[in-house]
């Protein structure tokens, strides 16, 4: 291992001359799905399908959409990152 | 939107709006043809707009989208998500899949989701037919889907302000023309930008540019609808949902209650994720079309974006338009058109048409396009090559060829298309439709994914595993819509073929309980997947089975684009080359394109005669990016004889897997580290055999000196034992001197172990002020009986007083005593002299203990302070110390802050000399450097 190791000074997601960077990103990434996956199929996704209102909305609709908005959130960070890591 | 009432008869005419499609479609080929332009002139308009590739994705969006998914709310509620949160998780899982695919892609120059799969399965022309075959039959219903969503909206728009719902409507001959004169524009607008030349980079960016404005003009129109439902029918989302839970029926909608139930959930993100990565038209704009693989960054969070932006109204259109059209009389799939047309919103009804022929079209296009390199690359140019009488190797100038296939290919299928419209689309909503071609796309799933994470997957498997899903496919879903439409008995899906009721296509083999798609997937996937592993398991790779296999599946050892070295048997000319690769895009085109890759490698290509093999493997490739893998390398084989493999396939070739290669590599590491530990244990070794020699000699020399002090008390002992009338003063110091020996003897012993406990660092050091002169009298006394029995003269130059010094006084002792008997054993001649002088250097006393013995040689004068080591060596000698000794005196001495060392003259004697600093005065305590302890 000739690359100097300062763990401590930036998170590992940051850290743009981590070799393990890489396989950082691919973990974010499948963790994300693996949360869509959960968050968007049966069972999880029946515990919404109620006939509730919320904020004047359906409740199964606000939680579609919002969880759906969030994934994309965290998609475009993880991206950004991967990005940013190969601009250096 | 309101002063659109006034002129209502005049805008929305037939010829209007015929007027404006045309206009829409000629603005689409102004942008195409601009962008091909600023491409030419090398000011590309996508290459820094990743924005642009995200929105060519959004060709995903088709009029099945536009109208289809309001229709499907309308029925169902929220079931129409999964077929966008499919997409989303995939791009969400991009760097594993899409990031891979492009890599692997742009490495090896992939036209088309056919070469993609035939070129893993090391280049089968075979593969890539099948593939072709399944692409087209599957696509060719969702082509028509498209010409009958832009036939519908026409005909529903026709009937402004009457709203009626198109089933009701008799024949037109004009709508079916219209859907034909759309059909035959966009073949038109295809040949044109998509296959105006033949081009190695396979891109369009005149068409892509065109596609991502067509994505925008659709979000814009169903945005617009969108929020003229909210926000002007309505008050806002709240207002209308809770119109809609106040209807019984509609708030159905709202949960999953209404739903095709949670097997069809499932089964609808399974498919939309497979149709995501390989819909053929999917695979053109995400992969083929990529200029730069980046720009993924940008489309990972962007089209999904698109895709929520475009989702995000159509429940609320849905909930509106069965508000407004109770009971039913209207198809929910228009409601997206009449709900602006109810409403007298005539521009944007005529908005929300634009929108849904952008929809349309942009679809329409890109999978003629794809089609139509697919039909050319792996369908038609493999046949045509392999007939020899046709003589197609020897021909000048194939470019001509290659275009008219490709023409050819798209006005066949659109007009395919079109067709399946007219005869068999027309019975069935959309819906059904989309769903039937995205099964046929899954069918490719298994050996795309597979291809790239199992490198055992092999020809024979993908061609079973690809046969049995497409044969399943067929009978599971395409025959049943042949029968849902007429063309087939309806007695096929109630009772099955010739009354066998196990065969029905619904429920086959007599699996019930499942939808009719959740059944089909199940069934499909079980065969695709499961000849696929059978196949794959059960046959062996050939060698460019094996090739490719490495390749794609190591495709992030292999960058992309690095220019391979390679390796190759067999000869081929430069002309043959330029020749060859010169017939597909063109003698100069090839020309330069070759010429640059020798410079690049600073080779002249005007001298060398014989292509070299990184040549011919770069013409391969180029030649890839037009007709396909498979092809290149049959018509590289009329030139070059023999294969063209480069050095990675050849290495991956001999380690049969690169994972071998990597484990050589690791031995070879491994084997490294364990010579260089071999030195270094026999390295350590040697040191220890010397340790073990002195070791040896240390006991020896160890007893010999217990002996000393011994010999001591001993000698006193007979004195006084012999001589019981000596003195009683005389008497007293012998008793004293016997006394102090024994102790010294145990000192001694102390010192062996002391030696060992300043090894390990583990001394302890009594240091206090002591007076320097008492300590080295008490020295001299307890010497004295050994220098007068060996009758040595002993000199002593002291001053009456010396200042206190900071010291162990029993080491400070132990020190001089070593000195004196070292001296001792060392005087020589009739006249044997020991001095022992003491002076008071200006911040340490100096102590100087000279004999006149032979000397040490200046090589020796270091090593003596050395453990184990002594200056006399005479064999005949015993030795004739511990040689301990020294090595203790000098930790002892540095100990405390001094320095001994020796002084000689060869002949003369030797003189040791030792310095022990002042105590310091009272008040700092004197800490002495520890070097004893290191």
């Amino acid at each position: 291992m000739t690359d100097q190791q300062e763990p401590t000074r930036r998170s590992a997601l940051d850290d743009d001359r981590d070799p393990r960077h890489e396989s950082r990103i691919r973990e974010w990434s499948v963790a994300l799905f693996l949360f869509g996956v959960i968050a968007f199929m049966p069972p999880l996704m029946l515990v919404f399908a109620r006939p509730a209102m919320l904020f004047g909305l359906p409740l199964f609709y606000v939680y579609m959409f919002a969880v759906w908005g969030a994934l994309i959130l965290l998609a475009g960070r993880i991206a950004a990152h991967g990005r940013r890591r190969r601009r250096d | 939107m309101a002063g659109g009432v006034a002129g209502t008869e005049a805008m929305l005419q037939g010829w209007f709006i015929l007027t404006v499609s045309f206009a829409y479609v000629g603005l689409l080929f102004a942008i195409a043809w601009y962008g091909d332009r600023r491409a030419s002139e090398g000011r590309s308009l996508i290459a820094n707009a990743p924005s642009v590739y995200a929105l060519s994705i959004a060709v995903y969006c088709t009029s099945w989208t536009f109208y289809g998914s309001v229709g499907r709310a309308a029925a169902t509620g929220l079931d129409f998500l999964p077929i966008y949160l499919g997409p989303t998780l995939v791009f969400v899982l991009w760097w594993f899949l899409l990031r891979r695919i492009l890599r692997i892609s742009k490495a090896n120059r992939i036209t088309s989701i056919a070469d993609f799969i035939a070129s893993r399965y090391g280049k089968s022309t075979l593969l890539g037919g099948l593939v072709t075959v399944i692409a087209v039959v599957g696509i060719l219903p969702y082509v028509s889907l498209q010409l009958k969503a832009v036939a519908t909206s026409f005909t529903v728009l026709l009937q402004y302000p009457e709203v009626v719902t198109p089933r009701t409507l008799p024949e037109v001959p004009i709508v079916g023309d219209l859907a034909f004169l759309i059909a035959l524009l966009m073949a038109l607008f295809a040949i044109l930008f998509g296959t105006r030349q033949i081009d190695a980079a396979e891109q369009h960016e005149g068409m892509v540019v065109a596609i991502a404005f067509e994505s925008l003009v659709k979000l814009i129109a169903f945005l617009a609808v969108g929020l003229f439902v909210t926000y002007g029918l309505r008050d806002g989302f709240g207002d209308l949902f809770a119109a809609a839970s106040r209807d019984p029926q509609l708030a159905r909608l709202l949960t999953m209650e209404a739903s095709s139930g949670y097997p069809q959930w499932v089964t609808m993100t399974i498919l939309s994720m497979a149709a995501i990565l390989c819909l053929p038209r999917q695979f053109q704009v995400s992969v083929v079309e990529n200029v730069n693989p980046r720009h993924l960054d940008r489309a990972v969070w962007l089209f999904p974006l698109y895709l929520l932006a475009i989702n995000v109204f159509v429940l609320p259109i849905a909930l509106s338009g069965l508000l407004h059209f109770p009971g039913g009389q209207v198809d929910a799939d228009t409601f997206v058109l009449t709900l602006p047309m109810v409403e007298r919103q005539e521009s944007l009804a005529l908005l929300v048409f634009v929108g849904g022929l952008s929809a349309a079209t942009g679809m329409v296009i890109v999978a003629s396009i794809a089609l139509a390199t697919m039909i050319c690359n792996d369908l038609v140019m493999p046949i045509l090559l392999r007939m020899t009488w046709l003589r197609l190797t020897a021909r000048a100038d194939l470019t001509g060829l290659l275009l008219a296939i490709r023409r050819g290919g798209i006005v066949m299928v659109l007009l395919l298309g079109y067709a399946y419209y007219r005869f068999i689309g027309e019975s069935h909503t959309l819906v059904t439709i989309g769903l039937l071609s995205f099964a046929a796309a899954a069918q490719f799933a298994p050996p795309i994914i597979g291809g790239i994470f199992w490198r055992g997957a092999t020809r024979i498997g993908a061609l079973t595993g690809l046969s049995l899903g497409f044969a399943m496919w067929v009978y599971t879903l395409l025959l049943p819509s042949f029968a849902l439409s007429g063309w087939l008995s309806k007695a096929f899906i109630t009772e099955g073929p010739f009354g066998l009721e196990w065969l029905k296509p619904y429920e086959l083999f007599g699996l019930t309980g499942l939808d009719y798609l959740s059944h089909a997937l199940f069934w499909t996937m079980l065969c695709n997947i499961g000849g696929y592993v059978l196949g794959s398991v059960m046959s062996r790779q050939s060698v460019p089975e094996q090739v490719q296999a490495a390749l794609f599946v190591d495709a992030h050892r292999h960058a992309a684009d690095q220019p391979s070295a390679a390796f190759w048997r067999g000869t081929a000319t430069v002309d043959d080359l330029v020749d060859l690769v010169g017939r597909f895009v063109g003698r100069e085109k090839a020309k330069r394109a070759l010429a640059d890759h020798a410079r690049q490698r600073n080779l002249n290509l005007g001298r060398a005669r014989q292509a070299d093999p990184a040549l011919i493997s770069f013409a391969e490739r180029m030649l890839a990016g037009v007709i396909g893998a498979a092809s290149a390398r049959v018509m590289l084989h009329t030139v070059a004889q023999g294969e063209v493999v480069s050095i990675d396939e050849v290495m991956q070739i001999l380690d049969e897997t690169s994972q071998l290669l990597e484990y050589s590599r690791q031995l070879e590491q491994k084997s490294r580290a364990l010579e260089a530990a071999t030195a270094e244990l026999r390295a350590a070794n040697e040191r220890l055999q010397e340790l073990d020699r002195m070791k040896d000699d240390f006991i020896a020399t160890v007893s010999h000196e217990l002996r000393t002090p011994l010999t001591s008390i001993r000698s006193f002992g007979e004195i006084l034992a012999d001589n019981p009338d000596l003195e009683r003063d005389e008497q007293d110091r012998f008793l004293g001197i016997i006394i102090r020996e024994s102790e010294r003897l145990t000192r001694l012993i102390n010192e062996i172990l002391d030696l060992a406990r300043m090894e390990a660092g583990r001394m302890t050091w009594e240091m206090a002020d002591i007076d320097p002169k008492a300590a080295i009298d008490e020295a001299l006394a307890a010497t004295a009986g050994l220098f007068a029995g060996a009758d040595i003269r002993l000199e002593t130059q002291l001053p009456a007083t010396l200042p206190p010094v900071h010291a162990d006084r029993d080491r400070l002792i132990q020190v001089v005593v070593n000195l004196l008997s070292n001296a001792a054993k060392f005087t020589r001649g009739p006249d044997r002299r020991v001095t022992v002088e003491v002076t008071a250097a200006p911040d340490a006393i100096l102590v100087s203990v000279a004999d006149n013995g032979p000397g040490i040689p200046q090589a020796e004068r270091e090593r003596i302070f050395e453990k184990f080591q002594q200056a006399d060596k005479s064999p005949t000698d015993k030795p004739a110390g511990t040689g301990l000794g020294l090595p203790i005196c000098r930790q002892i001495v540095s100990h405390f802050g001094g320095r001994i060392w020796v002084e000689s003259e060869p002949g003369k004697g030797a003189n040791f000399l030792f310095t022990v600093p002042y105590a310091r005065p009272a008040g700092g305590a004197r800490t002495a450097p520890d070097k004893a302890a290191e």
